[in-house]
């Protein structure tokens, strides 16, 4: 075993050591002198949310599967953790050889949110690795980024070396070949580079010139729009061209996913049932980017539920998508499991609440009733129509009555506030819509209900995505932000119905990173070196730091957030393809601002363009499974 | 039928608090492909009891734990199907089968005997801590808290480690062995005691700097005082 750079009497001192230690089971270990290129795949986040991405253990398996090349990991520690790394200056380190961040080959972040920027920036620097690309030499590690936030990679551009845009099973093979060959040659840095930007799915920000319009923005001060991202040398692409996994059955799942030896947020296997998702709700980012849908099927699910199951010891399997009730035959498949496996609970996340799913649940949960959740995300229908989110009030409504009638108790709604063409209509009509559902509960006869009822809307502060319908729109300002949720808290009379919010700076500044252009790479490092991070979860957040750092680095919110971006706008991520058209976007933009909605893909082809790109599940009528 | 289990933690695994370690040979068990019986009702469980959960930061040489199955195991098969299976730092290292109406051996735990490495100190003087412990252990009551119930709330409690302290001996400078109180009535960890010594000494600022292992697990005769006498729980 190697040996923990840290004293046990200070990892004594800190929460949850677990954390910092590795050992757990399936954690991979390997003969380093077999290894010629060392990855440490970096989640910016502390290790009881990453360990619970699923994402993380398909890489791992992915990386660790290519002969020669070792795979470890590593976390953003806990701020108190930090303190000691800092005070004994310890880099920060791998958790299966403790090896310190600076003497990898690579370091690969994972960019699952926003929020979790600063964290990278940190994380490079308790790594003992220069923070920005540019002052890196040749001893450093390759820093490298993925994940779906890596669609637009222009607020990073600074600090990362190398994106890999598009799903991880399809070219880290010929990057890893390309590498070998490097250190064969004896490439520089600088060359390796420019030959990896030429294989698929790869972009290097600093080849990449991105030029200016000669003033500032309609009503900006002193921020002009981008003319042009361009790559400086002729044999690079024009646009990169996102890498998917055209049979999602045939590449080999991670069979022996990590057990931690703590308990994390998502204690227990996930496996993915299918990747996309067939609806097009015009907020939606992952909607767009991980299309087209490709069902996993029932065989090879079945497959590693086994092997998954033995290799870990796990009682509770997670059936991961992005909505469940799209699977089909998904009632044959929970049904095949319950009866293999009569001791193991299976969970189903996203789930469309109707007659067909509370039959479900009700077996799922073996009789105990946890809450039940709608993601209707508006108040009224005209709303939906414009996000074009496929559920209606009597949907919600004859569901939440057969919840009552099966004794269900709690109902969960989520909403969005701000989204676009909202009025204070679609706001009040929440709180009623609340209250209708309260009167299905109440109309019924006691004998024929749930004793009590609990109702609880949730609110969070909608934010325009890059490749969504929405990427033009205009973010609401903190003032409608807060005069919406007000009107709302106050339209609620009902003491059943229990209201939850969200801080709508943070939102701001969510909106402010994800659609942000290069230049916003200045100010996530101001923020950093302000000392920001953690900035994801609410008790970390430091608000008066991160306005500090927008007024240091002269960042127009007005510019970034609040306003409407014109049909001729270039993005800070034009020049990536994930496959849905920039054109089929603005037509479904201009149709979300007549309350016209589209079919899903399941119903009706609308050409969006991932067709071309990759041509495979749904895109080519591929669905029995 | 039931399965008696001699287990060990060490190495990182200290790192681990109880219920965490809990999960840990649960899942083992289920690797090892183990015959568990579960609990009945909504939400089964491994029928798993132990003798006394050891704290994050201590290691335990010969913990108990005892473990339900549906179906019989030769004792040898149940402990190699487990051992290949087990993350390093936990360890089984006997096991046998409790024939009914034989009591447990969990139930006969009434004390632990404890080593504990205490942190070394620059310029420290010849035999300071035994020195400091004998006085300790001179005086009358020796007050310390610990979380308790209070009519159904979760409160802190006084109550004197004193008695609860049976036997000590310092078997270096900086090794002191305690077998202290463990068991439904009355438990003294043997931190708390720590803290006592280093706030006699004054030195506070050594406050969980020691490295504890739970040696043993003993059962005690009747007797008071110097005539107790302790038997291992082991087999």
């Amino acid at each position: 075993m190697h040996k923990l750079p840290i004293p046990d009497h200070v990892l004594l001192t800190v929460q949850k050591p677990a954390r910092y230690i590795g050992g757990e089971i399936n954690s991979v270990q390997k003969d380093l002198s077999t290894v010629h290129t060392r990855f440490c795949f970096c989640f910016p986040d502390v290790y009881d949310v990453g360990m619970s991405h699923l994402g993380l253990q398909i890489l791992y398996a992915c990386l660790n599967s290519y002969e020669g090349v070792y795979c470890e990991r590593s976390f953003a520690p806990w701020p108190d953790m930090e303190r000691k790394l800092r005070d004994l200056k310890v880099p920060l380190y791998s958790l299966e050889t403790f090896t310190p961040l600076r003497d990898f080959d690579f370091v690969g972040f994972t960019l699952q949110y926003e929020m979790s920027y600063t964290n990278i920036l940190n994380m490079l620097d308790l790594g003992g690795i220069p923070v920005f690309a540019k002052d890196r030499g040749e001893g450093d590690p390759i820093v490298i980024a993925g994940g779906p936030n890596a669609n637009n990679p222009e607020p990073l551009a600074d600090f990362i070396d190398l994106y890999y845009i598009g799903e991880g099973e399809v070219e880290y093979g010929h990057l890893f070949d390309l590498y070998q060959a490097c250190q064969k040659e004896g490439w520089s840095r600088e060359t390796f580079l420019r030959r990896a930007a030429r294989i698929p799915g790869m972009y290097v920000p600093r080849f990449y010139e991105v030029t200016y319009e000669e003033t500032p923005a309609e009503g900006c001060l002193h921020t002009p729009r981008l003319s042009s991202i361009k790559p400086i040398y002729d044999d690079l692409p024009e646009k990169v061209t996102k890498v998917t996994l055209k049979d999602i059955d045939s590449f080999p799942y991670p069979e022996k996913p990590i057990v931690p030896l703590m308990q994390t947020i998502f204690d227990r296997a996930s496996m993915e049932i299918f990747r996309g998702c067939i609806h097009g709700c015009r907020f939606c980012n992952a909607g767009m980017i991980y299309r087209p849908v490709r069902f996993h099927s029932r065989e090879v699910i079945m497959k590693w539920v086994d092997a998954v199951l033995a290799s870990t010891g796990y009682d509770e399997i997670s059936l991961t998508s992005l909505s469940s009730n799209d699977y089909p035959n998904l009632y044959t498949l929970l049904e095949e499991i319950h009866e293999k496996y009569p001791n193991v609970q299976v969970s189903l996340p996203s789930l469309r609440v109707d007659a067909f799913s509370l039959k479900l649940m009700e077996e799922l949960s073996e009789g105990k009733k946890s809450g039940l959740t709608f993601a209707s995300e508006a108040g009224t229908q005209r709303l939906r129509d414009v996000i074009n989110k496929n559920i209606t009030e009597e949907e919600i409504l004859s569901g939440v009555s057969l919840a009552f009638q099966g004794k269900w108790d709690r109902v969960k709604l989520y909403f969005m506030l701000g989204l676009p063409t909202e009025t204070d209509e679609d706001v009040t009509a929440i709180a009623a819509l609340g209250e209708k559902i309260y009167w299905q509960w109440k109309k019924l006869p006691p004998a024929e209900r749930s004793r009590d009822v609990a109702i609880n809307i949730s609110t969070s502060f909608f934010v325009p995505k890059p490749f969504t319908p929405f990427q033009w729109c205009a973010q609401a300002s903190d003032e409608t932000f807060y005069h919406r949720q007000n009107l709302l808290r106050d339209t609620i009379r009902n003491r059943k119905i229990e209201y939850h919010c969200h801080d709508a700076f943070l939102s701001t500044l969510e909106g402010l990173l994800a659609r942000g252009d290069r230049r916003i790479g200045a100010l996530i490092y101001e923020a950093w070196r302000l000392g920001c991070t953690f900035d994801g979860w609410s008790d970390m957040f430091k608000e008066e730091l991160w306005r500090q750092a927008i007024v240091n680095t002269g960042t127009e919110m007005a510019f970034y957030n609040y306003r409407e971006r014109k049909a001729d706008e270039v993005f800070p991520w034009d020049h990536i393809d994930c496959g849905v058209t920039k054109d089929y976007m603005y037509q479904e933009y201009l149709k979300a601002k007549k309350a016209e909605t589209t079919p899903s893909c399941l119903e009706k082809c609308t050409n969006c363009g991932t067709r071309k790109i990759c041509p495979a599940g749904v895109c080519t009528g591929e669905i029995a499974v | 039928m039931k399965k008696e289990v001699i287990y060990q933690k060490s190495g990182r695994l200290r790192f681990i608090g109880h219920l965490d370690i809990l999960r840990a040979l649960i899942r083992s068990m289920r690797r090892a492909n183990l015959p568990l019986a579960y609990s009945k009702g909504f939400h089964p469980h491994p029928l798993l009891s132990f003798a006394s959960p050891l704290a994050l930061g201590w290691e335990g040489q010969n913990e108990l734990m005892e473990v339900t199955l549906e179906e019989d195991l030769p004792d040898d098969v149940f402990l190699e199907k487990l051992q290949t299976v087990l993350p390093e730092g936990l360890g089984v290292s006997k096991c046998r089968t409790r024939v009914e109406p034989a009591p447990s051996l969990i139930s006969q735990v009434a004390a632990g005997k404890y080593r504990i490495q205490l942190p070394m100190i620059e310029g420290m003087e010849e035999g300071e801590y035994e020195t400091a412990f004998s006085a300790l252990m001179k005086k009358d009551c020796l007050m310390s808290q610990k979380t308790g119930k209070v009519r159904g709330r979760k409160t802190m409690i006084d109550f004197d480690m004193k008695p609860l302290v049976y036997a000590y001996a310092f078997s270096s400078q900086t090794q002191l062995e305690l077998i202290l109180a463990l068991g439904q009535d009355q438990t003294l960890k043997p931190n708390l005691l720590m803290e006592a010594l280093y706030k006699e000494m004054g030195r506070e600022a050594l406050i969980n700097q020691e490295f504890i292992v739970r040696d043993l697990l003993l059962s005690m005769d009747d007797s008071e005082g110097q005539d107790r006498s302790f038997t291992p729980l082991i087999f």
